[in-house]
């Protein structure tokens, strides 16, 4: 018994000790702390390791340029899975241990949402991309900025795209999440106003299923001449293999972060004539131009990371609030991000630029690589290029460029 | 028609990985819950071969069974063997907690992108007004094929007999001059080559992602088990009752709870006919 | 003291109760039950429907919880019990897939994919971040109390040495006329309630709960704490789910030393880890870090060995 309670003592000790011990020894310099929370597994895997070079990259450069207010940046990065209760885990250290002033990158509107009311209890600002329409019900204290556009403006433009195609009857399918069930109802109000209608109900799926043979075959029973797939490319790959191999021979719209190169490296020629479309960074715009550069890739006049891009301008807009804020906390760091990122001011689209600016005294107004990075009062995007695309011959054909504005 | 067409597709695919399921259950007494983790290896490993490697799809399959052989024989010899004797529940613990290692295994050194077989996509045949995709036919036959030889080698050949009889009980085996640990080891080996050539089959129809491990478990297992967990013909039968369950659900019910269904299948088998299918009661602890 | 420090010792006291739930079932009866998180989001979703649906205060939700709890034990094991352990094994894992898939889907009731949003908190008034932190650590820590309290009474008893005989080999309680299904069937039910207070704990201390929040990793987590812990210690579940918790957050503390691998890689090498742990302690030291204390009297020599699970 004795040396049972010798055990549980030191274990106890220990195990309770062990948090504090580690972070005294990471909190000895005073660097800016930033979190960068990214999806590394599960349904946002494929998207966020882009992300998570980006905030790199940034921080590197910057660092290398004499960091910021003349302190390091340190970044933090963690996996959010994309599981909120992972993600929340994460945060917390993030929030209580290493005292991040922001946290960066989410990708999951799950997660983002997941995280917020820790986030906004700590007054930690939150920089993410996401596109679910509840996103702006959580954030009180005007902390969270959004690099995407929200479904609602997504889902016009496709709508626009459906009807001009002469497809006014389209059936919807994604899977069970909130994304694809705001994006159902966005779009299916989108087609009715250009004069379409929804086939049928819309059909809800869960991801990782061994198959998805019964699935398409109810799309396919359906009898609808188009439709419109909003899944992940996890799901949606093996979806469209079994509509082909069921013989369907209607339209299929969808999103394009899902038929990216994975998508047509797995389905090959099938993919032709899949129509889609996304917000897309502005191709051939130097600001994207100078992203790409910096993460070593060449640009070829296609779209090419397009969540790396949005995760260069969320460190970016949080650098140059941190600078114009002369500050790390959050409430007055989001004050400033709106600024910088509005204007009115001198255009800058890198830190250094807006760094050198600031500490003359002038006003900025910084241009993104993934969008002019404007921001309705709410945190949410003002406005954004959509690209829609039909893919033909193993690529994406350009049809048309939108600006879609959102209309809070 | 069309639905009896699909859940033979289904069926197919998670049969042999439920054929060596019931077969290392039959030979060790325990449920290897790491079947879903196995059959995962044998897709990436197809994968590997198939896609960067360029080989032929069937070479592809042919080295899938042979990973997925080793990796069992490895996980028996290093991880299983020496737990023998142990409860069936410590050694269903360790078989979770080794498909979680196997998961992530593969996790670290392939990522979280998709991938999918260098396979060109085609429409289905069509015979009157019944649409079979060829990839499905040729899953189907080589699935059957598979699931028969199998069937076949335990019930007409020595080794077969051999493995069965070490299966009923190993002590009297050893005594009459069986040996024991050789007809283990071959007993394994085909489990694995089985789970190779789900993953390769699982490969064709799905996406090729480390989360397959949970999605394909559940199914396997729950066909096993309404087999009867005791012979292989049980066990493929066990899988086109999932798959015609699964098939029902999506098509009159909803497809979002098309991952209850093996949970469902198995508690009214429980409640109904506790042995199974076909099989005889399994020996209660 | 500090708010990181707060928030682990109350996620640990969480996994406190589970790790002794799961030890009553497994460690001292020896039932393998594999839907340890389906339980735990029963309560959580139980509970948080009853605060937030029906305005119970936060006491009414966790006892809506622990009954919801122990309804859904009491069938599982009707349906299962009498079966060789492995059933159970499988069931419960298929319970708690199924659950979780409710919970995803019926979004009248669960708020489907979005999750739940929870406002009722165990505290008395509302004091800012740290006092708040600290008053759900206190309530926490007074459900690890009292779960500890009852589980120490219980295996010290002519009860808990029942359930270890039936877990050793049933043959023998039966055979001294001991109905060895009830004590199985109560064995399970209290498990599973105090699991489901335990999913009630946590829901109103996160406030969102979404389906996500109960896969299989959190099971895979609480039987390590079992496992590691000592089955059938009671003091060693603590133990083990207090060792737990520290090695899943303290290994966050690594990454910055693992820089030539990538986030992904990080993330997938903890359950590496984690998984291979697990499978080296039930190899090597299968009593765990605190073995249960034996009281054996003599006994014949037999050819078999304790049979666990």
């Amino acid at each position: 018994m004795d040396v049972t309670r010798r055990l549980f003592l030191t274990g106890t000790t220990l195990a309770v000790a062990a948090p504090a011990l580690l972070r005294h020894g990471l909190a000895q310099s005073e660097p800016i702390k930033v979190g960068s929370l990214v999806p590394l597994s599960g349904g946002g895997g494929p998207y966020g390791p882009e992300k998570a070079q980006a905030h790199k990259a940034v921080v590197d450069l910057v660092n290398k340029q004499g960091g910021v207010l003349g302190r390091q940046v340190v970044l933090v990065s963690d996996n959010s899975e994309t599981n909120p209760e992972a993600a929340v885990r994460a945060a917390r250290k993030m929030i209580d241990a290493d005292r991040v002033c922001a946290i960066l990158g989410t990708w999951a509107s799950s997660v983002t949402l997941g995280i917020m009311p820790l986030c906004q209890e700590a007054n930690v600002v939150q920089i993410f991309t996401g596109s679910s329409d509840t996103l702006p019900n959580g954030d009180k204290k005007g902390l969270c900025f959004n690099l995407q556009p929200l479904n609602k403006a997504w889902c016009v433009a496709l709508a626009d795209l459906a009807a001009k195609r002469g497809e006014l009857k389209v059936a919807f399918a994604g899977p069970k999440n909130d994304f694809a069930a705001s994006m159902g109802e966005s779009f299916s109000k989108a087609l009715e106003k250009v004069g379409g209608k929804i086939v049928g109900e819309p059909l809800y799926y869960n991801a990782n299923q061994v198959s998805y043979r019964a699935e398409a075959e109810r799309l396919i029973n359906s009898g609808a001449p188009a439709l419109f797939l909003a899944g992940y490319v996890t799901d949606l790959t093996p979806v469209y293999r079994e509509l082909v191999r069921g013989g369907y021979q209607g339209k299929v719209f969808a999103l394009s972060f899902a038929v990216g190169p994975q998508f047509k490296q797995a389905v090959g020629t099938a993919a032709n004539g899949i129509l889609h479309g996304s917000p897309v960074p502005p191709v051939g715009k130097d600001t994207y131009d100078a992203y790409l550069n910096l993460v070593g890739l060449k640009p070829n006049g296609q779209v090419q990371n397009p969540y790396g891009c949005a995760a260069y301008d969320e460190m970016n807009l949080l650098l140059l609030g941190i600078t114009s804020a002369k500050s790390t906390e959050g409430p007055k760091i989001a004050e400033h991000i709106m600024k910088v990122a509005n204007g009115p001011g001198e255009r800058v689209t890198t830190f250094a630029q807006g760094a050198k600016l600031l500490a003359e005294g002038k006003a900025i107004n910084y241009d993104g690589a993934s969008s002019s990075a404007d921001f309705l009062p709410n945190g949410m995007l003002k406005s954004r290029n959509f690209a829609l695309y039909e893919i033909q011959g193993d690529q994406d054909v350009l049809i048309t460029t939108t600006t879609s504005e959102a209309d809070q | 028609m069309q639905m009896l067409v699909n859940a033979l597709a289904t069926a197919a695919i998670l049969a042999p990985a439920a054929v060596a399921f019931t077969l290392i259950f039959t030979l060790f007494r325990y449920a290897n819950f790491a079947a879903g983790g196995f059959v995962t290896v044998g897709a990436f490993a197809a994968w590997t071969l198939n896609a960067p490697l360029g080989l032929p799809l069937w070479a592809g399959g042919v080295g899938a069974m042979g990973v997925c052989a080793g990796a069992v024989a490895l996980s028996d010899r290093v991880v299983f063997r020496p737990l023998r004797g142990r409860g069936g529940g410590t050694l269903l613990l360790v078989s979770i907690a080794l498909s979680f290692v196997i998961e992530n295994i593969i996790r670290f050194g392939y990522g979280a992108q998709v991938k999918g077989f260098d396979l060109p996509l085609t429409g289905p045949l069509v015979f009157a007004g019944l649409r079979v995709p060829k990839e499905t036919l040729a899953v189907i036959a080589i699935s059957l094929v598979a699931t028969l030889a199998v069937g076949a080698l335990l019930a007409f050949t020595p080794i077969g007999r051999a493995v069965r009889a070490v299966a009923d009980n190993p002590s009297l085996a050893n005594v009459r001059g069986l040996p024991v640990p050789g007809v283990e080891a071959f007993g394994v080996i085909v489990a694995g080559a089985l789970f190779g050539l789900s993953g390769t089959l699982v490969g064709v129809d799905l996406a090729i992602d480390p989360n397959l491990n949970w999605a394909i478990a559940i199914p396997v297992i729950a066909a096993a088990i309404v087999g009867g967990l005791g012979s292989p013909l049980g066990a493929a039968i066990g899988a086109i009752v999932i798959g015609l369950a699964e098939e029902l659900t999506a098509a009159y019910f909803t497809p979002t709870y098309k991952g209850a269904v093996g949970f469902v299948v198995i508690a009214l088998v429980l409640l109904l006919r506790p042995q199974g299918l076909l099989g005889l009661k399994v020996d209660r602890k | 003291m500090d708010a990181y420090f707060v928030a682990i010792l109350t996620i640990a006291g969480i996994y406190v109760i589970l790790a002794l739930a799961l030890n009553l079932q497994f460690g001292l009866t020896g039932l393998v039950n594999f839907g340890v998180v389906g339980f735990f989001g029963l309560g959580a979703y139980a509970s948080g429907i009853t605060t937030e649906s029906f305005h119970a205060p936060f006491l009414g939700g966790l006892a809506v919880a622990m009954a919801t709890g122990a309804i859904a034990g009491a069938l599982l094991a009707l349906m299962c019990l009498r079966l060789s352990g492995d059933f159970l094994a499988i069931v419960t894992l298929g319970f708690a897939e199924t659950i979780r898939l409710i919970f995803n889907n019926e979004d009248w009731l669960t708020g489907g994919p979005k999750g739940l949003l929870i406002m009722t908190r165990p505290v008395f008034a509302d004091l800012g971040r740290a006092a708040n932190a600290w008053m759900v650590l206190g309530v926490v820590l007074l459900g690890v109390a009292l779960t500890l309290a009852l589980m120490l009474r219980l295996a010290g008893t002519p009860y808990g040495r029942v359930l270890r005989a039936i877990r050793e080999d049933e043959l023998v309680p039966a055979t001294l006329g001991k109905d060895v299904f009830v004590y199985r069937l109560q064995s399970f039910v209290i498990g599973s309630m105090l699991m489901a207070g335990a999913g009630s704990l946590y829901a109103h201390y996160v406030q969102t709960i979404t389906p996500d929040n109960f896969t299989t990793p959190v099971a895979i987590l609480v039987w390590m704490s079992v496992i590691v812990g000592g089955p059938g210690n009671t003091v060693g579940a603590v133990v083990g789910a207090l060792a737990v918790v520290t090695i899943y957050e303290g290994s966050r503390f690594l990454s910055p030393w693992l820089g030539f691998l990538d986030a992904e890689q990080v993330s997938a090498l903890r359950f590496v880890v984690i998984g291979t742990a697990l499978i080296l302690v039930i190899r090597f030291r299968p009593e765990g870090l605190l073995p249960e204390p034996r009281h054996r009297p003599v006994v014949p020599a037999t050819s078999r060995p304790a049979l666990k699970g």
